[in-house]
């Protein structure tokens, strides 16, 4: 029922109209008074209305007996002999009200469940529908990282054949080694002898180098960190193959190694194209030499003439003291303890020349760069006369060894001075003056200027003098200084020109590092 | 008059070269003095005798070249032998054509070179003979009066004794006399004689000099 009203209001009607069509029946005499009719009212109170307005509808039904029903007619007083009849309607009246009353709310209490269930039921329906939505998702997702993880790995094969670049990991417990199909073919080896062979990685390694990468790897290990090598191996057919190998320690839940991996790269082509790199760069730099030789040739014939000539005058006042009537014995003496001397001087003179343009690949040895200034300076001691240069030399003493080539760092010092002295050809007004000075740097590296008083250098050439074939001079190549800068970068150090701060001519300044601290 | 005996001068700074050619030049019979550079040369005081100077062209601070426009500068004649360790065309031309007696470069040939050095000092003992000859002409000269001066100057250009009175404003006969004195005090033996002597005394003004 909607509203509290209406069932109320249902008990009166419904005792109401019973006891009406009751009473009618009775005034058209169709039959006897049924007072039953009553507990139908009763009922159906109960059924729609609930049990309170029941319990009234019951009420009113007694009092509809007693009233209308019962004799005397119209009046609530009831005859001793209906008393029984009275009483067992009150009994079945309340007995219909709370047999209703109990039956409606089992009905309701089981309309309730059922209604419950069935929200239940479809509860667990979406929720499973969800779930299946989820897992095909899953399943989606899944075959979808599995292509992607087929693709990456035939991406990464790829990658490692274009790149020379095999992966691998070592089992440092077991021994087992895993390697990719890039890492197999850099190796050599099939995938059967990799697992079979605890050392793979080592076997093919050429003697040279095996101490020095097992030393690598046994202190990565210990020290739990990681690792980089360049080693050579021996291949089957007796070639060698250059390997550039770096790794890590991997550590397991107890802090142990429990594993290498790493990545090996094929560097053979790189090394070779380096070497001959190398070998062509010595070549220019031997041929620059001849070349720096071929424009001190006047001094050169300079030197050797000086000792010719006091050889062959020597003779000559010999031949002519020989001849004489009265011989001057001391005079004589003094005439060949001097050839031999000059003699002596004019092999010098050949034999640094010869060293200078020697075509040999550069050796380092640890050097003292003053010694190298030195040198130079006696092989253009010479050319500097000849053009009026003066030369002041600021050695600092004691100055830490470097690691080097001698005769490739005499060459950039040459080059230098030769420099120089050309700049100062042009008549400055200035005193023709270079000055040399050698010290140790904030960092420890030695340091040499080289100063002059020339031309200077103008702006917009200083960008480009270090450029190979870039020359201000009429006849020259244009590969003195680009020399002399790759061979003092391939020593470790640095050569630059210094601006001029206003100050008149060039000067050009280079650093190495000092021995023990050069780079590898 | 008897000259003193020449001496060879060589600057070289070259040890065992210089050594070498005072050996040569003494064993040649000659007198030498060597010096180490163009200074040490020119802060010596140099003695009255013929000579010659062997130069090597390359030398500390002043060179060899500078060294020889230095002597043309201070009217000094002292004759150059060059000796380099390599000379080149341009530099020979320049240093024959200031003067210099040969240009030799090292080695040399000992018999070329002692050959070059006699050249220099009979060049030099002439030049000194010039010089000497020259100075014995001024003392004449200068014995001479204001007045024959001019009789000196005016004669050896050409003009004829009237000519001459004519112009100092005094008479033939004075002139004579004068002109025999000029003759006499310069002791020329005829009158082309002492016209040479003008010349050598540059005496060539056909006007009367001012003093």
């Amino acid at each position: 029922m909607r509203s509290a009203l209406a069932r109320w209001a249902l008990a009166p009607a419904l005792v109401g109209l019973a006891s009406g069509i009751d009473r009618l029946l009775g005034v058209y005499d169709i039959r006897r008074p049924t007072p039953e009719i009553l507990l139908v009212a009763i009922v159906v109170t109960v059924w729609y209305g609930g049990a309170g307005p029941g319990l009234l509808a019951a009420t009113l039904s007694i009092l509809s007996l007693a009233y209308f029903f019962l004799p005397p007619s119209d009046s609530f007083a009831i005859p001793r002999p209906d008393l029984l009849y009275f009483l067992s309607f009150v009994f079945f009246a309340l007995l219909t009200d709370w047999f209703s009353s109990v039956r409606r709310r089992t009905e309701r209490a089981l309309a309730l469940a059922r209604d419950e269930l069935e929200i239940k039921v479809a509860e667990r329906t979406a929720e499973l529908e969800g779930r299946n939505q989820t897992l095909q998702l899953e399943i989606a997702e899944r075959k979808r990282v599995a292509e992607d993880l087929r693709r990456s790995e035939a991406y990464l094969a790829q990658a490692q054949r274009l790149s020379h670049t095999g992966s691998w990991a070592w089992n440092t417990s077991s021994g087992k080694v895993t390697l990719s199909e890039e890492a197999l073919r850099i190796y050599g080896l099939t995938p059967t002898e990799a697992h079979s062979a605890p050392d793979a990685l080592f076997r093919e390694v050429s003697l040279e180098d095996r101490t020095h990468l097992e030393s690598r790897v046994n202190s990565a290990i210990r020290e739990r960190r990681d690792f980089e090598a360049d080693y050579r191996i021996l291949l089957p057919d007796g070639g060698v193959r250059y390997l550039h190998s770096v790794g890590r320690a991997v550590t397991n839940g107890s802090g142990d190694v429990a594993e290498l991996i790493g990545t090996t790269m094929d560097v053979t082509d790189r090394r070779l194209a380096e070497q001959g790199l190398q070998e062509a760069k010595s070549q220019l730099a031997h041929v620059a030499r001849v070349q720096a030789m071929g424009e001190l040739m006047a001094s050169i014939a300079h030197e050797i003439n000086q000792p010719l000539a006091a050889v062959v005058t020597n003779a000559n006042a010999c031949t002519r003291l020989l001849a004489g009537k009265a011989l001057d014995l001391g005079e004589l003496q003094g005439a060949v303890g001097d050839i031999a001397e000059a003699g002596t001087r004019a092999g010098e003179v050949i034999a640094r020349i010869r060293a200078f343009v020697r075509k040999a690949p550069p050796a380092p040895i640890r050097l003292d760069l003053n010694m190298v200034v030195q040198e130079v300076l006696n092989l253009t001691r010479s050319e500097l006369e000849r053009h009026k240069v003066s030369v002041s030399c600021e050695l600092e003493s004691g100055l830490p060894e470097v690691q080097g080539d001698r005769v490739e760092l005499q060459q950039v010092v040459l080059n230098l001075v030769m420099n120089s002295i050309e700049a100062m050809m042009p008549d400055t007004g200035r005193p023709r003056l270079l000055v040399i000075r050698s010290q140790t740097d904030e960092n420890g590296s030695v340091e040499i200027t080289l100063r002059d008083s020339g031309v200077g250098l103008p702006a917009e050439t200083a960008d480009h003098i270090f450029e190979a074939f870039f020359t201000t001079k009429p006849d020259g190549m244009g590969l003195g200084l680009a020399i002399s800068r790759s061979i003092i970068e391939a020593h470790g150090g640095r050569l630059w020109a210094l601006p001029s701060d206003g100050r008149p001519g060039a000067a050009f300044r280079f650093t190495l590092p000092p021995c023990g601290m050069e780079s590898v | 008059m008897s000259e003193a005996d020449p001496i060879v001068f060589v600057v070289e700074d070259e040890r065992l070269v210089r050594a070498a050619l005072e050996r040569l030049v003494r064993a040649a019979g000659l007198a030498v003095r060597a010096f180490a550079s163009a200074q040490d040369f020119l802060r010596m005081e140099r003695p009255d005798a013929p000579g010659c100077l062997v130069l090597d062209v390359r030398l500390p601070g002043m060179s060899g070249m500078d060294l020889q426009q230095e002597l043309i500068r201070t009217g000094d004649e002292l004759p150059i032998v060059f000796v380099t360790g390599h000379g080149d065309i341009p530099m020979t031309v320049r240093a024959v054509k200031s003067g210099a007696v040969e240009f030799l470069t090292k080695p040399f040939s000992d018999q070329v070179l002692l050959r070059a050095i006699e050249q220099g000092i009979e060049k030099h003992r002439a030049a000194r003979g010039r010089q000497q000859e020259a100075l014995a002409l001024r003392r004449l000269y200068d014995s001479l009066t204001p007045r024959e001066r001019e009789v000196f100057s005016l004669v050896t250009s050409g003009l004829l004794n009237k000519q001459i009175a004519g112009q100092l404003g005094t008479s033939e006969k004075t002139i004579k006399v004068h002109r025999g004195q000029v003759m006499h005090k310069m002791r020329a033996m005829s009158f082309a004689d002492l016209v040479r002597m003008a010349e050598k005394l540059g005496i060539r003004s056909s006007l009367p000099s001012p003093d």
